[in-house]
């Protein structure tokens, strides 16, 4: 399907974007007003259907690949949003119609969604990197900025010629942690090393600290304010989403002091089993 | 269609079991934003969410909601659970996207009406 079609379909109104971008392929529809679900269960191609109109909106539409994104009920984005969908060349749609009824048109005619059964991670392209090491500062309860160390790593990433399957579920993670610093923090900071062989995001934080990780680990559970949920976060997905996406994964935390994440990614998988 | 049916076709699993199944059904409603079911959702609609804490009990009773269904095979919290039972909130869940069940039930409930 094309966005065209969505377009028509929808009866939406283009916010941002050019006809040419009316002609890109669909190729699925993710529909969601929490990020992290996004995050964890979109594939890139994919519209996202949402109410959600803030910024991480379309940071979320950013690192998950999406071909366009379209707000319903009528809902527009606010000016942040509209004005990082542009830099991003990621066309903007609105419609009146309910979440429910864009969906329900949408598969009638076609679209399809992603189940959980599908949405496997492709295989990665073995490529040859230059080493790189950068540290970001996250300023902590700061939601409007949230995800952009994440966004810029992003770009660095698809400078530098890492696997775009590789890209995904790096700054998937790194969005994740980031927003965790933004929600819970003081302040925190993100060192991103690139080896030949592997990405490592160290995440350190200011922060409450987490009493009990085994708890913090598990889906669905969460310590988030009405606030954080209202912007789409604090499902309890979080370090389980970035847990997924990792090859390794490891997390210290003292309460009152921060928390540090250590999240790697192989860049090689393929020539490290052959060895 | 009354929820029974709708729960059946969709296949939908069921968490939380006390409350009224004869209820004829609405239409849905899909969102994660509380304050947005609040101001739309429709008297027996049933809820598209993936939202799983204990808020989202009041939300449905306080809308009238006939069910909420949980997506993307996320299940309700202890919370959840124990306040859904006190206040007859039927609860079920799917391992379907919030896309593809609304694109599903839109299907089930355009087909009756015709």
């Amino acid at each position: 399907m094309k966005l065209r079609d969505i377009q028509r379909l929808l009866q939406a109104e283009m916010l941002s974007g050019t006809e040419i971008q009316l002609e890109k392929d669909i190729a699925s529809a993710c529909s969601s007003d929490l990020m992290s679900d996004v995050l964890a269960f979109s594939r890139s191609g994919h519209v996202l259907l949402t109410g959600l109109a803030n910024v991480q909106s379309i940071r979320t539409a950013n690192i998950t690949g999406a071909k366009a994104v379209v707000y319903v009920r009528g809902k527009k984005p606010d000016a942040e949003a509209l004005e990082l969908a542009k830099l991003k060349d990621i066309p903007v749609l609105t419609t009146r119609c309910m979440m429910y009824e864009a969906c329900g048109l949408l598969y009638q005619n076609g679209l399809l969604g992603v189940s959980l059964l599908e949405n496997v991670q492709p295989s990665a392209e073995v490529r040859d990197y230059n080493s790189f090491s950068r540290s970001f500062e996250i300023a902590g309860r700061n939601f409007s900025r949230g995800g952009s160390v994440s966004t810029t790593i992003k770009d660095i990433f698809e400078d530098i010629g890492i696997d775009s399957a590789i890209i995904r579920r790096t700054t998937t993670a790194a969005y994740e942690a980031e927003m965790n610093v933004v929600m819970y923090a003081e302040r925190g900071e993100m060192i991103v090393h690139v080896t030949p062989d592997l990405v490592h995001l160290q995440l350190r934080d200011e922060g409450p600290g987490i009493p009990d990780i085994g708890l913090a680990m598990q889906e669905g559970y969460s310590t988030a304010t009405p606030e954080m949920r209202e912007r789409g976060f604090g499902a309890g997905m979080g370090l389980p989403n970035i847990k997924k996406n990792a090859d390794r994964f490891e997390i210290f935390s003292e309460v009152g002091k921060g928390t540090r994440l250590e999240i790697y990614f192989d860049l090689h998988p393929v020539r490290k089993n052959e060895a | 269609m009354k929820l029974s049916e709708l729960s059946g076709l969709l296949g939908l699993a069921t968490h939380q079991s006390q409350g009224r199944f004869d209820v004829e059904v609405s239409g849905a409603y899909a969102s994660d934003l509380l304050s947005d079911v609040m101001g739309f959702a429709k008297e027996k609609n049933v809820w598209i969410t993936c939202q799983t804490h204990e808020n989202i009990v009041a939300v449905a009773k306080l809308r009238n909601l006939a069910a909420i269904i949980l997506v993307n095979s996320h299940k309700p919290d202890e919370a959840t659970l124990r306040l859904a039972r006190e206040e007859n909130v039927i609860i079920f869940s799917t391992s379907e996207s919030a896309f593809a069940i609304s694109g599903k039930l839109f299907n089930l409930l355009a087909k009756q009406n015709h």
